[in-house]
C-alpha cells in the first residue's frame, strides 16, 4: 500500500521522499512495481501455486514476479486475452477467479473493493499496459527501516518500515505489500499488517521481508536482561572504530560487542592444558606432546600463547593439517577412488599441500583450477574437473565450493530466496559445456548447455551476469572473474569456512548457502574480517592465525554432557563461551593411535602413516560403514554420537584393538614394574588427557588398583574408560 | 510391452475381475467413486477385530481416546526420494496417456478402488489397509519435504524439530526392552538427502539405530552386537563404572547406557540373526533389500523393539519410470523395480504380522517425502510434486479397507478432505496412545506441542470401540 506510515514515537526515521498516492492518481498503476506487487503478497505465484515451473490450472506466472514480461504476456495475451476486460474490470477472469467469484482451485485471495483490488482493477480499467509511462523508474531493491535495532527487553515492540528502493535513487514505503517472514516465528510476532513487532525471546533475531522477488534482512537484538534501560532501543550505527582494528582484536570487538547488546557475561581463559590441547588439535591435528605440556604448564612467560600459536601455525604438522581440511572441503576424497597405489592422491595432497605453504589466496588456486587441462597426476588442479560428469553439475560445484551458493534450485527456476536465475545457472553450465573429461581434462569449443527456459543453447555468462560470446574459451575469463569481481564473494565463503571449522559452527550456516536472506550471524564482522583477510595476502594460515588469537578462541568451554540452560545456549551462539566440538574421524583417529603410539596401516599406507596426511577415498565415503573403512580414517558414523558409535566403541576393534596391542603403550604402562601408581596415573593423565591428573583422580585410581585382583585387566579398563570420554573424544 | 507377472491366486481372480469390469461398465457407466468408497470402508469394518491392549493403554487425558484403540509398535515404511502416487495407490486410468503413465490400474479386493498393476499382491490386500490420497504439503525439495514428512513440522532455521520417531521414542522409554536398542532403522536413516540427524532437538539417544547394513546381502552382520572374547561380562561391568568415576553426577551419557544394556545379553545379536528364518519365509519377502529389512522389522517387532524405520531408497524417479519402478534392470523376466518388490514385502510383512497376532498392535505407515508431477517428463519420468500424493497406513487402530480424500482426476491436487504432512504425525500419535497435545522443551527453552497445533486427527482413519 503506497502511503506513509504515521510517525509514531517508536517509528523510524523515514527517508522517503518520493511518496505519491497513485491509486487516487488517475495515472494507472504499473505493472511490475505495482500489480506484481499485489499478486505476489497474494501467493498468486508462489511455488505452490501458479508460480510453479508448470504454472497450476493452465495459468502459468513466473516464482514471485521474477519475470515481468512473460506475466505480463500470461495475464494479458494468453487464453486469447480473457483474463483481463478492461471494459468492465471486475468481469476479468484475474479478478474473478483471485476474489472466488468463480471457482479458484487457491480460494479468495484478494477482497473485492480493498486496496489491493483496487490496484489490479485500476492497472486493468487503465488498459492493462506492460509500461505506461516509460520514464517511470525500476524497482529495484527494498530495505527494511531500520535494517538493525536492539530493543530494550523481552516483551517490548518494534516499528518496521519496508520501502521501495527506485532506480532512480528514491525510496517509498511499502510495509503494507510486503510479506513479512520472522525466522524465529517464537522470538518475532507480527502484531499487524503495518510492521509492528513483538518480541517475545532474548537473542539475536532475523526477520525477512520479501516483496515481488526482491527480499531484505532485519536483525533485532533483545537482549537477557535490561542492558539498554537508557531508551527504548537503539539503531546501530557501523562501528567506526572497529574498521582501524585488524585480525584477532577487530574480531573481539565485534563479538564483544555482541555480548554486550545481549546482556551476556563471557567466560574466562581456558586453562593452561586445555588451551595447549585444543590448540595442538585445531592447529596440527595431533595431542600435544608429553613433555610440552609440562613445559608449557610451568611456562611463566606472559606471551607463551601467542608464542605456541606462532610456533604451531608455522610447522610442518599444521600445513599437513590444513592441507587435509582444504582437500576435505573441495571434496577431493572423491576423485581418488581406484586408486591402487595412491599416485592420483599423493599428487592432489602435494599440489594442496604447496598451496597451503605458500599461503595464496583461495582465488589463485580455484583460478588455476578453472583453467586446468591434462591428467591427475600431471595437474592435480584437474580434480575440479573430475568432480562432476557434465557442465550442470559443474556449475554447481563451482558454486558451492568455490562461492558457498547453493545454485541448484536455478537449473529450473529462478533462486526463490537469492539473485541466482536460470540464465546464471545455465550460463555458468554452458561455460563448462565443453570440458572433455576421461584420462585427461581438456577443452573443445562447441559443445552447448541447453536452456530448459528457450529449448536452445545457453548463452556462456559469468556469475556477475556479463555474457560471453562465440567460441573462445571460455576459461580464461572466469579465471580472470575468480581474480578480480569474483574474489570477494569467494573470500566471504572460505572465511566462513575456516571459521566454523574453529568454532565448530560458521559466521553463515549451512557454511555453503551465503545469500542476502541468511543474514551473517555478525554480519559487519563478516565484513571486516574478509577485506582485512585480503589486504594481508588472503593465505588459510594468516585467518587461522588471527580467529586462534581471539579471547573468544580461547574462552573455556562449558559442560558438554550437562543440559544447558536457555542463557547458556545464547551464549554459545554469541562465542561468550565456548562449546566442546567432535573432531575429524581422521584426526580421532589419529589420536587413538597417538595415545595408545599404536600406528596401524591407513588403507594402502604403511604403518604409522597418520590419516590425516593422506586422501583415501574411503574418507569420502562417509556410508562405508565396515570395519575396514573405518580403520582407514572414515570413523565418523562409527564413533559418532550414535548407537552404533556407542556399539563399536565398547565392543568394536578401533580402541580396543590399540589398547592391547602388545608393543603399545598400554601394554608398556602394564610391564613397567619401575612405576609407581602415581607416576602411572600422571602418565596416563599426560598421554590421553594431555594434562596432570589432580590429587583426587590420583588417589582414586589408586584406591582402586590396589583393590584388583589383575592389575593388567584394570589398567585397560582404566585407559578404556578414558579414551572414550567427552575429555577425549571431543575438542575441549 | 507385456509383463508376466506371477501372480497370486487372489490376483488371477482380479485379472478376471478387471477384464470383466472392462468389458460390461465403459469408462462412462463406472458407479460413482463416493459410493464405491462407502461400500468400500463398510467391508472394511466387518473384517476388523478391535481389541483393546489393556498394558499399552495411555494415560489418556481425553475422554475420546480411552475408547479408541491404540498400537503398540510402528513400523514405519519411508519411501525415500519420494514415490509416484499416480504409478502406486492413486492411479488415473481415465487421464491421457501422459498422465496415466506407463502403468494400468487394477483392481483391488475393495469394489471400486483401484492401484497401481505395480501392486497385485497388495491389491489382494486393500481390504486389510488404509490409503489417504489427499496428502498435501508445499515442500517439494527432498531434504525439507521429508522434514516436514517425518517430523509434522515445516522445516525452521531456529529450531530442529525431531521426526515423530524420535518423539514416540522419547516418550515410549519406560516401556521399551532394555536388551534392544529402542528404535531401529534398516538399512538406514540416510533420508531426504541425508542430513537429517534422526532426532532434531531431542537428546540424540532418541534416534533410531542406524544398521548401515543391508539384510538382504549374504553376510549380513550388524556390527559389534557380541563382545569380543578378551571382554567378560564384568570387565564390561567395570569400564561402565569406570566412566561412571569419570563424569561428574549430573552427567548422563544415555547412548553409553543403552548400549552397555544391548551388549549385556544376548538378545539383540538373536533378533538380528535372519538365518534363522527358514528360507520359505524368506523368499515369501523377496530377495531384494526392501523385503529383508521388513522381515527383519517383523523379528524385531516379535523381539519387543518398539519402533522400526524400514528405508527403501530409489523413489526419486527422474527418469525410465519403467525400468526403476517395474522392471528393476533392463530386460528383467520377473519385474523386480520398487514397486514389485515394496508390493512383495509389504504383503508379506502384512500377512505375518496377522498370522502371529500383531498385527492389531502393530502401526505400519508406508510414506515417502512427496509425490511425483502428473504428467511425465521427456526422460520417461516424472519430478517432484508435493501438491498431491498418497500414503498408506495398516495394522493398529487404523480401518481396515478404507480410502479417505481423493485428489483430483488430473492428481494435481487435492479433491476432497486435503490432508497436510501435520495431521499425519497428529494421526500417527493418536494411533500410538500418545497424547499430541503434550509438549515438549527444547535445549534454548521453547516448548513444542508434539502435533503442531493447526494439525487435525483423520479421525475416520481410526477405530474406536
Amino acid at each position: 500500500m503506497l502511503r506513509t506510515v504515521s510517525a509514531s514515537a517508536i517509528c523510524v526515521l523515514i527517508l522517503s521522499g518520493c511518496f505519491s498516492n497513485s491509486s487516487a492518481n488517475a495515472e494507472s498503476p504499473d505493472f511490475e512495481n505495482e500489480v506484481l506487487l499485489v499478486l505476489t503478497k497474494a501467493g498468486c505465484n508462489s511455488g505452490a501455486c501458479h508460480g510453479a515451473a508448470v504454472g497450476r490450472g493452465g495459468f502459468r506466472l513466473s516464482l514471485y514476479g521474477q519475470n515481468p514480461d512473460a506475466d505480463w504476456i500470461e495475464i494479458t495475451r494468453s487464453l486469447g486475452g480473457r483474463r483481463i476486460d478492461t471494459v468492465r474490470p471486475e468481469n476479468s477472469l484475474l479478478l474473478r477467479k483471485a476474489g472466488e467469484f468463480i471457482e479458484h482451485g487457491g480460494g479468495q485471495r484478494l477482497i473485492e473493493g480493498d486496496h489491493d483490488w483496487r490496484t489490479v482493477a485500476n492497472w486493468i480499467a487503465r488498459g492493462g499496459l506492460r509500461q505506461q509511462n516509460l520514464d517511470r523508474p525500476k524497482l529495484t531493491g527494498i530495505v527494511i527501516n531500520p535494517s538493525r535495532a536492539t530493543v530494550s527487553k523481552v516483551g517490548e515492540q518494534l516499528q518496521i518500515e519496508v520501502s521501495a528502493q527506485f532506480a532512480d535513487g528514491k525510496q517509498q514505503p511499502l510495509t503494507e505489500l510486503a510479506i513479512l517472514q520472522p525466522q524465529d516465528a517464537d522470538a518475532i510476532q507480527l502484531e499487524n499488517e503495518s510492521g509492528l513487532l513483538k518480541l517475545r525471546r532474548p537473542g539475536r533475531h532475523v526477520l525477512l521481508a520479501r516483496v515481488r522477488d526482491l527480499v531484505a534482512t532485519c536483525e533485532i537484538i533483545v537482549p537477557t536482561k535490561a542492558a539498554l534501560a537508557d531508551n527504548h532501543y537503539q539503531v546501530h550505527a557501523p562501528h567506526a572504530d572497529a574498521s582501524q582494528l585488524s585480525g584477532s582484536s577487530l574480531i573481539d570487538r565485534h563479538i564483544d560487542q555482541r555480548l554486550t547488546e545481549l546482556g551476556l557475561e563471557s567466560a574466562g581463559r581456558a586453562d593452561d592444558a586445555t588451551l595447549l590441547r585444543r590448540l595442538y588439535l585445531d592447529l596440527t591435528g595431533q595431542l600435544p606432546p608429553v613433555d610440552r605440556i609440562r613445559e608449557f604448564v610451568w611456562d611463566k612467560n606472559e606471551h607463551k600463547v601467542d608464542d605456541l600459536i606462532e610456533e604451531l601455525s608455522n610447522s610442518e604438522q599444521a600445513i599437513t593439517k590444513w592441507t587435509h581440511w582444504l582437500a576435505t572441503e573441495l571434496q577431493m576424497q572423491t576423485v581418488v577412488r581406484q586408486d591402487a597405489d595412491n599416485t592420483r592422491a599423493t599428487a592432489i595432497f602435494s599440489r594442496l599441500r604447496l598451496f597451503v605453504e605458500n599461503q595464496q589466496p583461495m582465488t589463485e588456486l580455484f583460478s588455476q583450477m578453472v583453467e586446468a587441462e591434462g591428467s591427475l597426476v600431471n595437474n592435480p588442479n584437474v580434480g575440479f574437473y573430475l568432480l562432476a560428469n557434465d557442465g550442470r553439475k559443474q556449475a554447481e560445484q563451482f558454486a558451492e565450493l568455490f562461492m558457498g551458493v547453493q545454485l541448484a534450485c536455478a537449473n529450473c527456476h529462478n533462486h526463490p530466496l537469492d539473485r541466482w536465475t536460470q540464465d546464471d545457472y545455465h550460463g555458468l553450465a554452458a561455460i563448462f559445456a565443453g570440458i572433455r573429461r576421461g584420462e585427461s581434462i581438456s577443452w573443445k569449443p562447441g559443445a552447448t548447455n541447453m536452456h530448459p527456459a528457450t529449448g536452445s543453447a545457453a548463452t556462456m555468462q559469468l556469475p556477475d551476469g556479463r555474457t560471453l560470446k562465440g567460441d573462445q574459451d571460455p576459461r580464461p575469463i572466469l579465471a580472470d572473474w575468480i581474480k578480480g569481481p569474483g574474489e570477494a564473494q569467494i573470500n566471504r565463503a572460505w572465511l566462513n569456512r575456516i571459521w566454523s571449522e574453529l568454532f565448530g559452527s560458521g559466521l553463515v550456516n549451512p557454511v555453503d548457502d551465503l545469500r542476502a536472506s541468511n543474514p551473517a550471524t555478525h554480519s559487519e564482522l563478516f565484513d571486516n574480517i574478509a577485506e582485512d583477510w585480503k589486504a594481508n595476502g588472503g593465505g588459510i594460515m594468516w585467518m587461522v592465525r588471527q580467529i586462534v588469537s581471539t579471547d573468544a578462541y580461547q574462552r573455556a568451554s562449558i559442560n558438554v554432557r550437562s543440559e544447558l540452560t536457555p542463557e547458556q545456549n545464547l551464549s554459545v551462539a554469541a562465542y561468550g563461551v565456548r562449546k566442546p566440538k567432535p573432531l575429524r574421524p581422521e584426526i580421532l583417529l589419529d589420536i587413538y593411535s597417538q595415545a595408545t603410539d599404536v600406528w596401524n596401516p591407513i588403507g594402502s599406507y604403511p604403518a604409522g602413516t597418520r590419516a590425516i596426511s593422506v586422501l583415501s577415498a574411503n574418507q569420502a565415503d562417509r556410508r562405508a560403514k565396515t570395519e575396514n573403512a573405518c580403520t582407514m580414517g572414515s570413523c565418523e558414523a562409527d564413533l559418532a554420537d550414535t548407537l552404533s558409535g556407542k556399539l563399536s566403541m565398547i565392543a568394536g576393534p578401533i580402541i580396543n584393538d590399540r589398547i592391547a596391542a602388545p608393543n603399545g603403550r598400554v601394554s608398556q604402562w602394564i610391564a613397567d614394574e619401575n612405576r609407581n601408581e602415581d607416576q602411572l596415573i600422571e602418565s596416563i593423565y599426560l598421554h590421553l588427557f594431555s594434562r596432570f591428573p589432580t590429587r583426587q583422580e590420583t588417589e582414586q585410581w589408586t584406591e582402586v588398583l590396589s583393590q584388583v585382583d589383575n592389575r593388567h585387566d584394570a589398567i585397560e579398563d582404566i585407559v578404556w574408560s578414558m579414551l572414550t570420554s567427552s575429555q577425549f573424544v571431543l575438542n575441549n | 510391452m507385456e509383463y508376466a507377472y506371477q501372480f497370486p491366486v487372489c490376483a488371477e481372480q482380479l485379472i478376471m475381475l478387471n477384464q470383466s469390469l472392462q468389458k460390461v461398465v465403459g469408462s462412462d457407466a463406472r458407479v460413482g467413486r463416493r459410493e464405491l468408497l462407502r461400500i468400500g470402508s463398510l467391508a472394511g469394518l466387518g473384517l476388523s477385530l478391535p481389541t483393546l491392549f489393556a498394558n499399552s493403554a495411555p494415560a489418556a487425558t481425553k475422554a475420546k481416546t480411552v475408547f479408541q484403540k491404540v498400537a503398540r509398535s510402528c513400523i514405519l515404511i519411508w519411501l525415500d526420494g519420494g514415490p509416484s502416487h499416480i504409478d502406486t495407490f492413486d492411479p488415473k486410468p481415465n487421464a491421457a496417456r501422459e498422465v496415466r503413465g506407463p502403468f494400468n490400474a487394477i483392481q483391488t479386493r475393495l469394489p471400486g478402488i483401484e492401484i497401481s498393476e505395480l501392486f497385485p499382491e497388495l491389491a489382494c490386500r486393500m481390504d486389510q489397509v488404509s490409503l489417504v490420497r489427499s496428502v498435501t504439503s508445499p515442500l517439494g525439495e527432498h531434504n525439507l519435504g521429508a522434514q516436514y514428512m517425518l517430523t509434522g513440522y515445516q522445516p525452521s532455521p531456529v529450531l530442529a524439530y525431531p521426526p515423530l520417531i524420535s518423539v514416540l521414542s522419547e516418550k515410549m522409554q519406560q516401556q521399551a526392552s532394555l536388551s534392544l536398542p529402542h528404535s531401529i532403522a534398516v538399512p538406514n536413516f540416510d533420508v531426504g538427502g541425508g542430513i537429517i540427524n534422526g532426532h532434531g532437538f531431542l537428546p540424540a539417544s532418541t534416534a533410531p539405530f542406524s544398521l548401515n547394513a543391508d539384510p538382504a546381502t549374504a553376510d549380513f552382520k550388524v556390527n559389534h552386537l557380541a563382545l569380543p572374547d578378551s571382554l567378560t561380562a564384568n570387565r564390561l561391568r567395570r569400564r561402565a563404572e569406570f566412566r561412571q568415576l569419570l563424569q561428574s553426577n549430573t552427567q548422563r551419557d544415555p547412548l553409553m547406557e543403552q548400549a552397555f544394556s544391548v551388549l549385556s545379553s544376548s538378545e539383540a545379536e538373536q533378533a538380528f540373526d535372519l538365518t534363522r528364518e527358514p528360507q520359505q519365509i524368506r523368499s515369501r519377502y523377496g530377495p531384494r533389500t526392501i523385503g529383508q529389512s521388513c522381515l527383519l522389522a517383523r523379528r524385531l517387532i516379535e523381539a519387543g523393539v518398539r519402533l522400526v524405520t524400514v528405508v527403501q531408497h530409489g523413489w526419486d524417479t527422474h527418469a525410465d519410470l519403467i525400468t526403476r519402478l517395474k522392471d528393476g534392470y533392463t530386460g528383467a523376466k520377473v519385474p523386480v523395480g520398487l514397486g514389485p518388490s515394496l508390493d512383495q514385502a509389504l504383503s508379506a510383512l502384512i500377512d505375518d504380522l496377522i498370522d502371529k497376532d500383531l498385527y492389531e498392535e502393530t502401526c505400519i505407515v508406508v510414506m515417502g517425502e512427496f509425490g511425483r508431477t502428473p504428467k511425465w517428463n521427456p526422460a520417461g519420468g516424472r519430478d517432484h510434486w508435493p501438491r498431491v500424493f498418497s500414503v498408506l497406513f495398516a495394522g493398529g487402530p487404523f480401518k481396515r479397507g478404507m480410502v479417505y480424500g481423493a485428489s483430483d482426476a488430473q492428481g494435481e491436487s487435492p479433491d476432497q478432505d486435503a490432508v497436510t504432512p501435520a495431521d499425519l504425525a497428529h494421526t500417527i500419535y493418536t494411533a500410538m496412545g500418545i497424547d499430541s497435545e503434550a509438549s515438549l522443551s527444547t535445549p534454548d527453552g521453547r516448548t513444542v506441542r508434539l502435533a503442531n497445533e493447526r494439525a487435525k486427527v483423520i479421525e475416520q482413519l481410526l477405530t474406536y470401540h
